[in-house]
């Protein structure tokens, strides 16, 4: 899993162009409520329906997730000055994290 | 104690003329001493104000055996020239004409310029047939949400009666909801027509000289009588404008004086009879040319908004769509359409829309949007009896839609004509191309529940407790029972339409109209009310910020015993606000952090159940998901024995 982030991470900074970053997902998720990505989407990225997407479990992989963070087109966007590269790896790897939930066959009121 | 002609003790009377000149009440009171040191400072004080009694001895100059209120004591006048007893009021004959209008509640916080009607209501209304109740208010807010709510599932209005002046001020934002989500209410003002007699700083300040201007953009009809017979020809008339599409609120400014005087030779003048209304339908022509467009279309869309005033136009757009096998897409004002039919394509609406060649909207409020994505050549036609009456100042007109055919009409009472010229029109050999289309559509409604199904199971087990799961443990406990969900579901992302299946028109009333917040807690006392002798199951999920609104409707609920159950969506913010604040620093490139200052309600975080508790509302606070359907049945047991009971669910913003 480890090496998947750091994996991850080294993709994101080929496309900004800056060094490997090893993620942090604990980093990652205290900026996901610090920059308050939960009111839209959240609090484990779960969506809110028309106000934000899914964004996890199973995240878009780091590259895509990227750049919707950077040139979004409905949420606000967040360049570097507010998120910088390893910040955004951290989110995604704090994302990615984040177990896969039960089928819906698996909960007795959604599969009635 | 005596009694006046129709029997009633002339006591009532004597209190109503001991009290007579008092100049506070309602929301709007200011402390008794204001009025005492007022006066003598007045050189211009009327005689009515000269004469009041000494402070603490208000009876001594009335003569009356009823004790007075305590502050009434210090505040009240008499005016020279009033008698102290009378054998009939005119107030009581009001009271009358608002039952012969199949008024049976009206809700009211106390206020001294409607003092005889209120005192009419309780000593006449609520103890002769037919019997009246009076709801007792907070907030003249809440009393015409309450009227809103009840009308939407009685399909008739109730009243109201709130202060001249600063109780209609009070009123106004509810009476714009009611106006923009098209519902009728009565709103009765008091009004002091006569300057001398208003009485010192505080008579003058709850009176205006056209105290209806203030809502006139938004009620359909005011008028301010004049005479005892002015009344009986206003009130059946504003009956008639609230009661014909487009339903709208009325405003009727009563003076305190007309209200009070006895009635001409002590007796009853006759009572008008309720105006039988009949709603406004399509030309013929006109219908005739919009099933000729449906039918000859290959990708028809209807849509609905206020469609269905009444199960008829909830019954009238199934009829259609089955004769065209056609798409529904409910706009959600009404329940206008079964949430599970396999036409109801609410999930699909954006594409269905962007490649529609004729798109119908019934009564819709927001044409232009709903459609906006169609093709250039896409063919609209609106049918909406709004074209027919609606003032422009306020917004709620929407943008304009050009549309190749208007119809100024109401919908529901047009469908019936439409849907009778849909199937004759229909040519046998296109049957089979329509039925394949319908396949379609309930392939595509099932594929659409399966995606539902999949994204409520993400973050299912949340905490803060997901949106998703909030409303299916409540569906769990209610879908076994006669249910009635009575709030705007946008705010809980449609889960209701998506997972519930719902397919009688008390079952969704759509949400405030014109989203003024504090709308939720008063209108679903409303709908319950109107639920109530059907033995419905009255549910409501409300925000933390609407309810924070108006709180006092809590009170209400409990001492009215209203069988409600009332669910707190505690995102513990204005959440909608928060989001569109963060818009704004993403825009700015600033910190999204620091838009929670003034717009999250934490620190302290509120205690719902505790708040629900101290206004004699049962209610708990649940954060653990897996104790949230224990927790719903424990209050649908305190619903079921007559009482209403809050759940207070720390949730998910959407």
């Amino acid at each position: 899993m480890r090496m998947r982030l750091i994996a991850a991470a080294a993709s994101l900074a080929l496309l900004a162009g800056a060094p490997a970053h090893a993620a942090d997902a604990q980093n990652g998720r205290k900026l996901f409520m610090e920059h308050v990505c939960y009111s839209c989407h959240g609090t484990t990225g779960a969506g809110g329906g028309a106000a934000g997407p899914k964004i996890a479990p199973g995240p878009l992989p780091l590259a895509a997730f990227a750049r919707q963070l950077r040139h979004p087109n409905r949420m606000p966007p967040y360049t570097e000055k507010l998120l910088t590269d390893a910040e955004v790896a951290d989110i995604h790897a704090w994302l990615s994290s984040l177990p896969a939930g039960k089928a819906p066959s698996q909960i007795p009121l959604l599969a009635k | 104690m005596g009694k006046d002609k129709r029997g009633g003790d002339v006591v009532a009377a004597d209190r109503r003329r001991f009290l007579k000149g008092a100049t506070l009440g309602g929301a709007a009171a200011v402390a008794a001493p204001l009025v005492a040191s007022a006066q003598p400072a007045d050189p211009e004080a009327a005689p009515a104000a000269r004469s009041a009694p000494p402070p603490g001895r208000p009876g001594a100059a009335a003569g009356v055996s009823v004790p007075p209120a305590p502050n009434a004591a210090a505040e009240g006048r008499i005016e020279e020239g009033e008698p102290t007893t009378q054998g009939s009021v005119a107030s009581d004959y009001m009271i009358d004409v608002l039952r012969s209008m199949g008024v049976e509640l009206v809700a009211a916080n106390p206020a001294n310029t409607f003092k005889a009607l209120h005192e009419s209501v309780v000593n006449y209304g609520m103890v002769s047939d037919p019997k009246m109740d009076l709801i007792t208010c907070n907030h003249e807010e809440i009393s015409v949400a309450i009227c809103h709510g009840y009308a939407k599932i009685a399909g008739k209005p109730m009243a109201c009666m709130v202060h001249s002046a600063v109780g209609l001020q009070h009123a106004s934002m509810a009476l714009y909801n009611a106006w923009a989500d098209r519902v009728p209410v009565i709103c009765i003002t008091g009004h002091q027509a006569d300057q001398t007699k208003r009485a010192g700083v505080v008579g003058w300040a709850h009176s205006a000289f056209d105290g209806n201007a203030l809502v006139r953009d938004f009620t359909k009809f005011d008028d301010t009588p004049q005479s005892l017979g002015h009344y009986a020809e206003a009130l059946p008339r504003a009956y008639r404008f609230c009661m014909t599409p487009p339903y709208g609120p009325v405003v009727l400014a009563v003076d305190e004086h007309l209200q009070e005087a006895a009635l001409p030779g002590d007796r009853m003048p006759a009572v008008p009879a309720r105006p039988k209304v009949s709603p406004p339908a399509g030309e013929q022509g006109a219908v005739e040319e919009v099933a000729k467009l449906l039918v000859a279309a290959e990708n028809p869309v209807l849509m609905a908004d206020r469609c269905a005033r009444t199960p008829a136009g909830l019954a009238g757009l199934v009829a259609l769509a089955e004769a065209l096998q056609a798409p529904v897409i409910d706009a959600q004002s009404r329940m206008n359409f079964p949430w599970r039919h396999p036409l109801n394509q609410r999930a699909n609406a954006r594409q269905l829309v962007g490649r529609a060649d004729v798109i119908l909207g019934l009564e819709m409020g927001d044409f232009y949007g709903a459609s906006a994505n169609a093709p250039a050549a896409a063919k609209r036609i609106s049918v909406t009896a709004s074209d027919a009456y609606l003032k422009s100042n306020y917004g709620d007109i929407g943008r304009y839609t050009a549309a190749e055919l208007s119809i100024a009409a109401d919908a529901e009472a047009t469908l019936p004509m439409l849907v009778e010229a849909v199937k004759r029109l229909t040519p046998a050999s296109r049957r089979d191309a329509l039925d394949r289309r319908g396949k379609t559509f309930a392939e595509a409604h099932q594929r659409a529940i399966e995606r539902s199904r999949i994204a409520a199971a993400v973050g299912w087990d949340d905490q803060p407790i997901s949106v998703a799961r909030m409303c299916m443990e409540l569906y769990d406990k209610i879908r076994g029972e006669d249910w009635s969900l009575v709030n705007g579901t946008v705010f809980q992302n449609y889960w209701p339409q998506q997972l519930w299946a719902a397919d009688k028109h008390h079952q969704y009333i759509g949400d405030a109209g014109a989203y003024g917040l504090g709308y939720l807690p008063g209108a679903s006392i409303g709908a319950a009310l109107a639920n109530r002798p059907h033995g419905r199951l009255t549910v409501a999920i409300g925000g933390d910020g609407d309810l924070m609104f108006t709180p006092g409707a809590l009170w209400t609920m409990a001492h009215h015993r209203i069988p409600l159950l009332y669910v707190v969506h505690n995102n513990r913010a204005y959440h909608q606000e928060l989001m569109v604040v963060q818009q704004m620093a993403g825009r700015m490139q600033r910190r999204s952090d620091r838009c929670q200052i003034g717009t999250v309600l934490t620190d302290p975080a509120i205690d719902f159940a505790k708040l629900a508790q101290s206004l004699g509302v049962e209610g708990e606070t649940v954060t653990d998901p897996a104790k949230l359907g224990a927790a719903y049945a424990r209050a649908i047991a305190i619903v079921k024995s007559g009482r209403p009971a809050l759940v207070d669910v720390v949730s998910q913003g959407r």
